[in-house]
């Protein structure tokens, strides 16, 4: 049995954090019923087809169906259509509402209160209800109606400035939605807390999440630094402010690089093994690692020049077997091919109906008693409205065709 | 609160572990940090005031570990862990962020410990996890973003890919564990039963990577680095960092309405109206150089905090480039509290991050000085030995 069978989520989120977030829930076995206009879909249906065999894979009528980035972050859910903006479509969110446990949100702040169903509405509805709303900076404050994807998030938060080389201004540029996904992993953590405390007091909870605040928390390290010595950090590239060498550095052929860092003065001795302990690496000083830092370009410079003689994988293989701790740095498509990762299973193989067998992020962790795997896709646009509508709020099937007549469950 | 009656016990460093620990301890856990001899590695780590190592005024330290308790117990002495056994036996949650092996030799692996407490949640983060054929590999945050597809495509074209920075790994790791420790506790109360967990910094990344990977496909795009742009300008352009009078910006203007709102804002530039500035795919694919010209052209005039009013007047995304000291500075956080004054023995008053989401009816514990190193050893061995 999964750890949350029997609790129903409302999902009206619609840019990767929400979508993600509501989409572990369904991982962990709740009934998420992902609600949608058809006027204002899931931002995640309008970005990426599937490339099979190298092209691009389409059908006509159906692109919103087959992106694999919103397979990603709307696999096992249901899928129903509402109009929130028609007073009845509204009512039918409140009724769903009773009928819930968790309603999540990541509209603009404001954007649920004019329709009638903020917090304080729906709680009336239903006293234990969890919420969770995810947006740019949080419900309240001078700048809560702003609208931002996550860079512009990474940006404000002051991560983007510490993004790039040694002594340059920043390059930036978070390539993959870290502040995304670390906003839809907090929500979750927070919507948990809040499941645990609603089972042993009863008290339903509304939760604000900032995603801005999620950006801004794991800078805490340099936030001290100011507040102690009114240093600004900025970006290091791939160097440590106490380990040395640290980095990346390049191998043999085009764009091929090895992350290598000496932790500590153990690894250093590995690292002078690794290397047949030429000459240069026998200075006394770089025995500890205040030697080696005041030395670090030189030995940089010694080691790039070894990392470049030699073909990534055997760079790595030299200086595994010696202890030092290394890793190739993998391409996207290097990642997919992981025996590592591989053995992990940490994509899994389903099936899309329309698509047929794809790959899917699973949760990324490994737990020994509970099952968390890929058990299927993500639903088509208002798949399950007979079954939201008709068993869950019992409406009778003329009443629903009416209703979908009239574009409000649409 | 939240959590209150469960107790952790933290066995690990640096930032993955403690982080998982923090949040937890937040919302109310009892979490028992269980220390070296010699104390965190993040005590040594610093920052530090006037950059003069102090094992108890580490900042990094600081942040991690408010609101936890800090006992010394050193694993490689028989007597030391028995007493460490002890305490697993009778707390909810092991949080280890140390090596397997050292930990199964020292009968600390989940075998021996969930043996004697069959309702403990076990939870090991790790940089590689616990399976698999780099199991026993050293590294850290560096290796696992370089593993997961991260590092790759971060960086400018033609020079070396680029860490995330500040332990960010670390802290996804972290907030991994905690969630999954918060499931496995959800589905204890089921069968009464704990579980392992294995949470791989290098998985979450990759996790991450993964799907960020997959908007990329649409377009046909690579996944790889291109400087201040995402990869190939991720479809219609723009969307980058560019500079203005007194700094960075970072401008989103991907869909023709953001577009023309922000060519409106800047005063409607004869060349708006060019059809060679309308295909915003080709804008991206074709000539990111030639569009990126025109627009630092426009953008030269003004200072961040204009064009940030200017983005949030007329609705277009934009906003700074922000350094630490202005977002220490920001009066959205101040207006949320979202720094929490904290009162450092020795050092004075500093801000540190709480929580990045309030709830309703439920107040976080108040943020505090950490624990110094060994302060609650004596009490919890008491308790041992006097059992309620």
């Amino acid at each position: 049995m999964l750890p949350l069978q029997g609790l129903r989520v409302l999902d009206l989120g619609w840019v990767w954090a929400g979508p993600m977030a509501a989409c572990y829930l369904a991982d962990l076995g709740a009934e998420v019923i992902k609600l949608e206009h058809t006027e204002r879909l899931d931002n995640s249906r309008l970005r990426g087809a599937p490339i099979i065999d190298g092209k691009k894979f389409s059908i006509p009528g159906k692109s919103i169906e087959l992106g694999p980035y919103y397979h990603s972050s709307n696999r096992h859910k249901l899928s129903a259509r509402l109009n929130l903006k028609h007073p009845r479509g509204a009512e039918l969110f409140r009724a769903l509402t009773a009928k819930s446990d968790i309603v999540l949100e990541n509209f603009t702040p404001g954007t649920l209160e004019d329709l009638g169903l903020d917090y304080p509405a729906l709680s009336r509805v239903k006293p234990d209800l969890v919420m969770i709303s995810l947006s740019t900076a949080g419900q309240t404050g001078p700048i809560s109606d702003l609208r931002g994807y996550a860079p512009v998030i990474s940006a404000y938060s002051g991560m983007e400035s510490l993004v790039g080389y040694e002594g340059e201004p920043p390059t930036g540029m978070l390539n993959f939605g870290l502040n995304d996904a670390s906003s839809g992993v907090h929500a979750l953590f927070a919507m948990l807390a809040a499941l645990l405390h609603r089972d042993a007091t009863g008290q339903g909870q509304y939760i604000d999440l900032s995603q801005m605040e999620v950006g801004a928390a794991p800078l805490a390290e340099a936030m001290l630094e100011y507040q102690f010595n009114g240093t600004i950090m900025q970006s290091i590239g791939n160097s440590h402010r106490l380990h040395c060498p640290h980095g990346v550095f390049p191998c043999a052929g085009e764009d091929r690089w090895v992350a290598l860092s000496v932790e500590n003065d153990p690894h250093w001795q590995a690292l002078r093994t690794a290397l047949g302990d030429p000459e240069w690496a026998r200075d006394e000083s770089y025995r500890a690692a205040a030697g080696r830092l005041a030395a670090r370009s030189r030995l940089e410079a010694e080691l790039a020049r070894w990392t470049a003689a030699r073909s990534r994988e055997t760079a790595v293989e030299q200086l595994v077997a010696a202890g030092v701790p290394a890793t190739p740095v993998l391409s996207m498509e290097e990642q997919f091919e992981d025996p590592h990762f591989a053995a992990r299973q940490i994509r899994q193989k389903t099936v899309h109906p329309l698509l047929g067998e794809e790959m899917l992020y699973r949760l990324p962790w490994q737990m020994s008693a509970t099952s968390i795997s890929i058990r299927g896709s993500a639903p088509q646009l208002g798949e399950h409205d007979d079954y939201v509508y008709g068993e869950i709020l019992g409406l009778d099937a003329e009443t629903i065709r009416g209703l979908q007549q009239e574009k409000i469950i649409y | 609160m939240t959590l209150s009656g469960l107790t952790v016990l933290e066995a690990g460093e640096f930032v993955a572990a403690p982080y998982c620990g923090r949040l937890l301890a937040d919302l109310g856990a009892r979490v028992i940090k269980l220390e070296p001899p010699g104390g965190d590695i993040s005590r040594r780590y610093g920052p530090f005031p006037g950059g003069a190592p102090d094992p108890e005024k580490s900042g990094l330290f600081t942040f991690l570990n408010t609101g936890k308790e800090s006992v010394v117990a050193d694993f490689a002495d028989p007597a030391s862990r028995e007493q460490v056994q002890a305490l697993a036996a009778r707390a909810d949650v092991w949080l280890t962020g140390h090596p397997r092996r050292g930990l199964a030799e020292q009968g600390l692996d989940w075998d021996a410990l969930s043996r004697a407490n069959s309702r403990l949640v076990y939870c090991a983060l790790s940089t590689f996890g616990w399976s698999g054929p780099y199991r026993d590999r050293q590294g850290g945050g560096l290796h696992a973003s370089a593993l997961a597809g991260v590092t790759w495509a971060i960086g400018q074209p033609g020079r070396p890919p680029l860490q995330l920075p500040l332990a960010q790994a670390d802290f996804q790791g972290g907030v991994n564990a905690a969630c999954a420790i918060l499931v496995a506790l959800y589905s204890r109360r089921r069968n009464g039963a704990g579980q392992f967990i294995d949470v791989a910094l290098a998985e979450v990344l990759a996790n991450y990577a993964g799907i960020g990977s997959t908007l990329y496909l649409y377009h046909g795009l690579q996944w790889r680095r291109d400087g201040q742009r995402a990869s190939g300008s991720m479809g219609p352009y723009p969307l980058g960092i560019f500079p203005c009078k007194d700094g960075l910006v970072v401008l989103i203007a991907r869909t023709p309405r953001d577009w023309d709102r922000f060519l409106k804002a800047m005063g409607s530039p004869a060349w708006a109206a060019n059809p060679r500035y309308r295909d915003q795919v080709a804008m991206g694919r074709d000539y990111p150089d030639e569009v990126d010209a025109l627009v630092r052209e426009l953008l030269k005039d003004y200072n961040r905090e204009e064009l940030f009013r200017m983005a949030r007047e007329q609705g277009f995304p934009l906003a700074p480039l922000r350094t630490i000291r202005d977002s220490l500075e920001d009066t959205q956080f101040a207006h949320r509290g979202f720094f929490e004054t904290v009162e450092l023995p020795g050092i004075g008053p500093v801000k540190l991050p709480r929580l990045p989401f309030q709830f309703s009816s439920v107040k976080p514990r108040p943020l505090a000085a950490p624990p110094r190193l060994g302060q609650h050893t004596a009490a919890a061995l008491r308790r041992l030995s006097n059992p309620g």
